[in-house]
């Protein structure tokens, strides 16, 4: 059961009065919202249930172990996660590639090969389980009580594609004696600006986006151009749109959920870009598999290879195969370009000032007294502050340098003045950058991609079958969305906050028709649901 | 129940009202069949101008969107009366090739938007002369034209593109319920939906037969999914008993090609002996090596009648 489905509105439309009547109850709360996830993960098979159950059940005892008899269980708990992961996701990889070797060694390689389905939202609860197990491992998190936990694990808003919420948050939604209490605004502008980027401008995008992927032969070097822009714009579009309406059914069961997207396309270069794009999964990365691997901690070059690695194993939960390896590598590589731009930019700008100013003025819990020089700032990374708890030296640099940013010439254009030629150029670079790696992502395999971006050079195709001005504009328009979409979405949650119900009923019923009539009348798939 | 809770719910229903209202015509459209007095209450004069801003309406919303609304009315698209002999068969004589340049046009569902449409498409443009126009958009077929209507799409693309030949692929979302001209509802599997699926696939054909030089109509290929089974099998055998009575129509049956010992197998082997997982796991798609497989197995049926390099 997809949320955009009448099914849908109407399965809601019951569990949202029940849910408003119980939610006091925090007893009773917790139990039917569980039994709701129960309900609408059973719409897409019993197997995926039993599995998903029995995932919960596993993890629990494991978190419970894994608490009393110390790391080796805790090690178990997260190898036995990602291999859960691995067998489901890159099963038919496997067995092709295994199919190959055989055939490649003349080895009769017809045997029968068992069919698996990938259970619904998998990569999205196993990473949830991985962090509760790192949190609740590193005394972030106490063990919860079952119910909380199996709650956490299959929340129905957030169990298909996201956002990956932490355990934390969730559980001081869960258990604070009154629950998130949501502005009407906020919903309505969700649900509106979910229903306009998924229904309208993903679907409109779709007949551009996806078959010059698959027959780059039949399209002119202009189409492909136009092709991997409208990608660009629809991914963005279908799945902070998806993101929107999760975020917005969490709000109303009382929970709150941080942005998932803040208009990544108005970065200017990777490492801006992935603070703002699917900012649930880009943080988990950072939490559980960047900081692991050792951060920043251990020097320089180590601090970009661990970047390159995080990337990769992006790519890689993304999908099987080499496509997505090359994907998760160009951002990772475009990353410790960004990286190494902007800390020399930084150390430029920090040797400048007196680090005891800069200490009084931006961090000043930051330790120094293990300074023997007076400090000579461009030494922070890896150098003074390395005996400093990890997670508070990262935030106090972080808070540091960017007080830095806002003060002594920010990276991103301020919104008062003209965007320098430096900031429009970074901006365009990243954006193209980002689009050519999306390249990789939508195309089905490794040749496939690489015979896309060939086209675009040899094509012969001299008829535009995709190339329109309306393409064009509405390309623009998702652009454009990600430096007023903010402040419009803003300007929207005042406004229908104020406004009576009597006059908001029929605006909202107006707004929403507009959004049906301009709606397609097949509805091409969510993209994410696939990952 | 806090008022804000309760503010949401109202805004929620009366607006599902108001939509209710402002779209009457889809409302009426889909339940015409269960409810005669809508049928008596088409006929006022106010339901006649309610449709005739409807339809104003529709076309400023085309406009906006730039494209037309794909959707048909049964009784008004199957307005042909079907073709109920075969050919007669004639003198024998050498039948005459295909030769290039020669344009495809390529339509269906899912099937021919993923997969195996690509692959016959770039399978096809290797050959020299060949130009390829394809559609296929997922979630159609023959049987809701109220949903989308190939018959009126096909026509148009066989106007605007002029091709010689047509390749078609429908079926996967067919097995369900179908309205006859009249609004009856024939439940799947029925001898009724049985002959009402026929004078589809027949209309179809007929409709489009004297337009291109050739029609190869693909059947669906062994499915691991039993509540498919039945489907395929039925709409296979109807596509090929309709193929027959037209002496330009060939139905290709893929049914062997993706079983094994005739038996329902996920991975098979392609032309050189490389076994690869064919069908996704649903047991109905290919997968992106099955979509190869089916062109090719197709390219080679489409070279019986041509003359291609």
């Amino acid at each position: 059961m997809q949320f955009l489905t009448f099914q849908f509105f109407l399965f809601f439309l019951g569990i949202f009065v029940i849910a408003a009547l119980l939610k006091e109850n925090k007893k009773y709360y917790r139990h039917f919202l569980l039994a709701v996830s129960a309900v609408f993960y059973l719409f897409f098979g019993i197997k995926f249930f039993v599995i998903l159950l029995a995932n919960i059940c596993v993890n629990y005892l494991l978190l419970k172990y894994s608490e009393k008899l110390g790391k080796r269980v805790f090690i178990l708990s997260i190898i036995l996660n990602v291999v859960f992961l691995a067998v489901f996701k890159y099963y038919n990889f496997g067995i092709d590639t295994l199919l190959q070797v055989l055939n490649f060694l003349k080895i009769p390689a017809n045997f029968q090969v068992l069919r698996i389905l990938i259970p619904v939202g998998i990569s999205f609860y196993t990473f949830r389980n991985i962090s509760h197990l790192v949190d609740c491992h590193r005394k972030i998190l106490p063990v919860p009580s079952f119910i909380d936990y199996a709650n956490y694990i299959a929340f129905f808003p957030q169990i298909l594609s996201g956002p990956i919420a932490r355990a934390k948050e969730f559980y001081a939604n869960l258990n604070e004696p009154t629950l998130f209490q949501y502005s009407q605004g906020r919903i309505i502008t969700l649900i509106l600006s979910g229903l306009l980027k998924k229904y309208v401008i993903s679907s409109y995008l779709f007949d551009y986006a996806s078959t010059p992927f698959t027959t780059p032969m039949s399209y002119s070097s202009l189409d492909l151009i136009m092709a991997a822009f409208a990608y660009s714009a629809m991914i963005f579009v279908d799945f902070s749109g998806y993101s929107d309406f999760a975020i917005a059914i969490s709000n109303l069961l009382g929970f709150d959920v941080s942005p998932n997207f803040l208009s990544p396309y108005r970065s200017i270069g990777l490492k801006d870009f992935w603070n703002r794009w699917h900012i649930s999964l880009s943080s988990w990365l950072r939490d559980y598999v960047y900081i692991p691997l050792g951060g920043s901690r251990k020097g320089t070059n180590r601090k970009y290879l661990n970047i390159i690695l995080t990337m990769f194993i992006s790519g890689l939960w993304h999908g099987a195969g080499l496509n997505f390896v090359v994907w998760g590598l160009l951002h990772g590589i475009g990353s410790v370009v960004s990286h190494l731009l902007e800390d020399k930019n930084k150390k430029q700008t920090i040797s400048n000032l007196k680090f005891e100013e800069l200490n009084a003025q931006f961090c000043p819990t930051c330790v120094i007294e293990n300074n023997p020089l007076g400090v000579h700032t461009s030494r922070i990374p890896g150098g003074l502050f390395v005996d400093v708890d990890e997670t508070e030296f990262n935030r106090e640099v972080e808070n540091l340098l960017e007080n830095i940013d806002k003060n002594h010439g920010s990276t991103e254009p301020n919104e008062s003045k003209l965007p320098t030629i430096s900031q429009v150029l970074g901006w365009l670079a990243t954006f193209i950058f980002v689009t050519f790696a999306w390249i990789f992502f939508t195309s089905s395999s490794l040749s496939n991609a690489l015979s896309f971006i060939g086209s675009i050079f040899v094509s012969t195709v001299t008829e535009h079958k995709i190339f329109s001005l309306r393409l064009l504009f509405v390309i623009f328009i998702v652009v454009l969305f990600n430096f007023i979409g903010n402040k419009t979405f803003k300007l929207s949650i005042g406004f229908f906050d104020k406004l009576p119900l009597i006059l908001r009923i029929p605006l909202v019923a107006v707004l929403t028709y507009v959004i049906l009539q301009l709606g397609p009348e097949t509805m091409p798939p969510f993209i994410y649901f696939s990952f | 129940m806090f008022k804000k809770d309760l503010e949401i719910l109202v805004t929620a229903l009366c607006v599902v009202v108001l939509l209710f209202f402002a779209d009457f015509n889809s409302f009426t459209k889909t339940f015409s069949s269960i409810n005669s007095d809508l049928e008596n209450a088409k006929q006022s004069e106010f339901y006649k101008s309610y449709s005739n801003f409807k339809e104003s309406e529709n076309s400023f919303w085309a406009g906006v969107k730039g494209t037309k609304s794909n959707a048909g009315d049964v009784a008004n698209v199957l307005n042909e009366t079907p073709v109920t002999e075969a050919p007669q068969p004639k003198e024998p004589e050498q039948p005459q090739k295909l030769t290039a340049p020669l344009k495809f046009l390529l339509v269906g569902d899912s099937m021919m938007l993923v997969w195996f449409g690509p692959a016959l498409e770039n399978s096809l443009l290797k050959f020299n002369g060949v130009s390829v126009v394809r559609e296929g958009v997922y979630s159609t077929g023959l049987n809701r034209i109220d949903y989308y209507d190939w018959f009126t799409k096909t026509d148009e693309l066989i106007a605007k593109n002029k091709p010689d030949v047509l390749v078609i692929m429908f079926g996967g979302n067919d097995g369900q319920g179908m309205l006859d001209k009249n609004g009856k509802p024939h439940d799947f599997g029925t001898e009724s939906w049985k002959e009402i699926y026929h004078q589809r696939v027949n209309i179809y054909l007929s409709r489009f037969s004297p337009k291109v030089k050739k029609i190869y109509w693909v059947g669906h290929p062994i499915t691991g999914n039993e509540s498919f089974l039945n489907k395929f099998q039925t709409m296979n055998s109807i596509y090929q008993s309709e193929c027959a009575k037209f002496s330009n129509a060939v139905f290709i049956s893929t049914w062997e090609r993706f079983s094994v010992n005739g038996e329902y197998r996920q991975t098979i082997p392609d032309d050189d002996g490389l076994w690869q997982i064919a069908k996704s796991s649903d047991g109905v798609h290919v997968t992106e090596f099955g979509g190869k497989i089916m062109a090719n197995f197709v390219i080679k049926e489409i070279l019986k009648d041509a003359d291609l390099k």
